[in-house]
């Protein structure tokens, strides 16, 4: 079911008159679980079946680390295997079936089995960072485990956060999940102009370049200039539609009561590669930061005297983009795009350019806005890639190429600027004028007209349901 | 709330402001028909080759047909004047029109008309008859197609829908309106850079991006994706789907002027494995055979020799080895039927 649907809209309905009907918090929370699972299981109800297993086995552990603080690292590590091996596999297991099969084959045993493909559960990615965090806050004695099963299972399925996040931390949600909710007009207030933005970011903006820029990462041999646009395209139609998931995810968390995570703060506007992760989908960069990051940077630091300076600067932020990679997707494009951000974000500290690196003047901010924006294009090219061959061979196609594929390259130039106005208008309209203006009223009167010409029965799903 | 407030008159005064301008725009009524607006003239492509031709056997069907069947093969087999016609991103709804507006116009009508479908394309008249598909529906469809527009378009819409389409005109005329958009996206740029007119412009998209040129399994997840849509539940309960299609009326078209109906199923590559066919898929199979028999239709179900994966050059497409088996299956299933 997605957010874009009239489903959707209709199920979230209902759900909305009931919970808010219900009054009392331990009924909504039950009707929230209800509605979670009604949501997850819509199409493949064993998805649900899964989920909830999985709900039942973390929530037991975690009581039993709190009661037998002897045995954290036992349950831990059972924790740590059971969710990461789920995840491994379901996500792993595609790509690494044929050789398995070929190797099994070789052994003169059957192999035909192994060849069949398992679909990667929807969201599985974004739930198991949020059990996984729950799960090692607890044994690292920063969080009390909550008592109540409901509000466990809730904290994660919660349907508004379940496909894509954001990736929510149990310190933020938890205790609203406990505490007791009554409607408010501050709600909608929140809600409406995330929604309606989060509605025509998607289907305005990243649907209409999106159906551009697939048949370029499909053409079997583009020209740089048609890679070019395709780059820029996907750069624009990510952005424009994982924002909007996120957008419409807090507005329906807003309606419900609960205040959630932004996962954006303009990330092309950073000037640095550690810049761009503070303002690109932020929870799971947090995440990352807390629990990949930072352990590793102590576990190195405690080895300071037997290692050279350059691995504790380097092994850290290189590890972390890589299991970002991999986190994404196997296949070697997501492995070699958090591979290029890990090695960027050394070799900007490497000039002086790290965390805390200000532009002293306004010709340097321009140049390292500039070479970071390349950077992140190119960095989209190798994600939306269909191979590395692929982005390889672009080298060596033509660099224009012949009158048609230059034509067709200016048509994408044109739609990745015009679609890009609405977004950049955005981000003006935030910085420099007051929530109430008139300009901002009019910006989302357009955008309420433009859904009207974009809505469409047939919309593809969110980009980031796929991780 | 304030800011809700300036939102919801700013909305409203432009919406409403819209809805007036609009329909003059567009010169469109207000409130709409809902459905959509044919133009008088029909395209008499085939009734003319009917003419020209003089075909004994006609078969029929979409971009699968050409490359899956032997014309000249099947003509000198049978001994009887063949004609194909393959038109690509057709399907049961454009059949119908074809059909009705053509084909049992010609002075010269065929003694066989046999038609090939995939599974349950013949009874899904929503199938390929919006967006770009439009255009083609348009050249064949007039004003008096009423059947037409219910069946292909006002069924297929929610009440939400119907009212929208009445009502909104900035959703009723969304279409024109993205087409005008999209004008002013595409053209200038070009134009202005490379000298290259709308014309070029088209051909150039056709150019670079004509399927020889798309990665194969693009093409293949592209024409699943689109498939899916008949293959959801409610498409394969073929008892609730056949009135609602313009199944029946191919047959009665077909009997009231002489012609032999004859459905072929093809065979194609997505359901191969064994248990990977929808739930729905068999039974509807089985309906439509019991359905086909008592409306003397006769019906070759081709799919179910199961051509090995080697001979397709896509999930749908025959190659030329798949061809070769193909139409000898045909052949072998029409010698029984063309006496």
């Amino acid at each position: 079911m997605s957010f874009t649907s009239l489903t959707f809209w209709l199920f979230f309905a209902v759900v909305f008159t009931l919970y808010w009907f219900a009054r009392e918090k331990r009924w909504q929370n039950i009707i929230l679980v209800v509605a979670s699972y009604l949501f997850y299981g819509w199409v493949e109800p064993w998805l649900a079946f899964m989920l909830g297993a999985s709900t039942i086995i973390d929530f037991f552990l975690a009581k039993r680390m709190s009661e037998h603080t002897s045995h954290i690292r036992l349950f831990m590590s059972f924790s740590l295997v059971l969710n990461l091996g789920v995840l491994a596999f379901f996500k792993y297991y595609n790509f690494f079936s044929d050789d398995l099969a070929r190797i099994v084959g070789e052994l003169g045993m059957q192999s035909e089995f192994l060849l069949t493909r398992i679909l990667l559960p929807a969201g599985l990615s974004f739930y198991t960072l949020k059990k996984l965090s729950y799960m090692i806050d607890i044994s690292r004695g920063t969080l009390q485990p909550t008592s109540s099963f409901i509000d466990f299972t809730l904290y994660v399925s919660f349907f508004p956060q379940i496909v894509a996040g954001p990736i929510e931390r149990p310190q933020k949600l938890l205790p609203q999940i406990e505490s007791t909710r009554t409607w408010k007009a501050e709600y909608f207030y929140s809600a409406w102009q995330l929604i309606l933005m989060g509605l025509f970011k998607k289907l305005v903006i990243a649907n209409s370049v999106g159906s551009f820029t697939e048949r370029i990462f499909h053409l079997e041999e583009p020209t740089v200039l048609l890679a070019s646009t395709g780059a820029l395209g996907f750069t624009l139609q990510i952005l424009a539609d994982f924002s909007a998931y996120t957008d419409l995810s807090r507005g329906v968390a807003f309606l419900l009561g609960f205040d959630t995570s932004e996962n954006f703060k303009s990330p092309y506007l950073s000037l640095t590669p550690t810049d761009f992760w503070n303002r690109w989908h932020l929870t799971l960069s947090f995440w990352l930061r807390d629990y990949v990051f930072f352990p590793t940077r102590r576990f190195l630091l405690g080895r300071q005297r037997r290692l050279p300076e350059w691995v504790i600067l380097a092994i850290p932020p290189l590890a972390t983009m890589l299991i970002s990679g991999l986190w994404h997707g196997a296949g070697w494009t997501y492995l070699l795009w958090g591979g290029m951000y890990g090695i960027l974000i050394v070799v900007y500290q490497a000039l002086g350019m790290g965390g805390n690196w200000k532009p002293d003047n306004w010709v340097k901010a321009v140049l390292a806005w500039l070479g970071m924006f390349g950077f992140i294009v190119f960095g989209w090219l190798l994600f939306a890639a269909p191979s590395i061959d692929w982005v390889i061979n672009i080298f060596s196609n033509p660099l224009m190429g012949s009158r048609e594929q230059q034509a067709v390259a200016l048509i994408g130039f044109s739609i990745v600027a015009v679609y890009s106005i609405p977004m950049i208008a955005k981000m003006m309209l935030d910085r420099y004028t007051r929530e109430n203006s008139i300009i901002r009223s009019m910006y989302y009167a357009a955008a309420t007209a433009m859904i009207f010409v974009y809505v469409n029965s047939a919309t593809p799903d969110f980009i980031y349901f796929q991780f | 709330m304030k800011a809700f407030r300036n939102y919801l008159i700013t909305s409203t005064l432009l919406l409403s402001f819209l809805s007036f301008y609009i329909p003059i725009r567009y010169q469109t009524p207000y409130p709409k028909d809902i459905g959509p607006q044919f133009d008088d003239r029909i395209r008499t492509t085939f009734t003319d080759l009917l003419n020209k031709e003089k075909p004994e056997i006609l078969l029929f069907g979409d971009s699968m047909l050409a490359p899956a069947v032997d014309e000249k093969l099947v003509e000198r087999k049978l001994g009887r004047k063949t004609l194909l016609v393959s038109l690509p991103g057709t399907a049961s709804t454009i059949w119908y029109l074809m059909i009705k507006n053509n084909i049992v116009l010609a002075d010269h009508k065929p003694k066989y008309m046999v038609v090939f479908f995939r599974d349950a394309m013949m009874t899904v008249p929503g199938y390929r008859v919006t967006g770009r598909y439009f255009e083609q529906i348009d050249e064949f469809a007039s004003p008096e197609d009423t059947l037409l527009i219910e069946r292909a378009y006002i069924n297929q819409m929610s009440p939400l829908e119907k009212f929208m389409e009445g009502y909104i005109p900035l959703y009723s005329s969304r279409w024109r309106i993205r087409q005008t958009v999209d004008y002013y996206i595409r053209y200038p740029l070009g134009n202005v850079l490379l000298n290259c007119n709308l014309t070029c412009m088209d051909y150039a998209m056709e150019v670079v991006f004509e399927d020889s040129n798309l990665d194969i399994t693009f093409l293949s997840e592209a024409i699943g994706a689109a498939d899916d849509y008949f293959y959801a539940p409610e498409r394969l309960n073929f008892e609730n789907q056949v009135d609602q299609s313009f199944l029946p009326e191919i047959i009665r078209l077909s009997r009231e002027n002489g012609i032999q109906l004859i459905l072929v199923r093809m065979p194609i590559q997505r359901f191969y494995e064994p248990g990977s066919q929808p739930p729905g898929l068999s039974a509807y199979i089985q309906g439509l055979d019991v359905y086909l028999e008592a409306n003397d239709v006769l019906f070759l179900d081709l799919d179910q020799k199961k051509i090995p994966f080697e001979f397709f050059s896509d999930t749908l497409h025959l190659n030329e080895d798949g061809k070769s088996i193909f139409t000898q299956e045909l052949i072998q299933g029409l010698t029984m039927i063309v006496k």
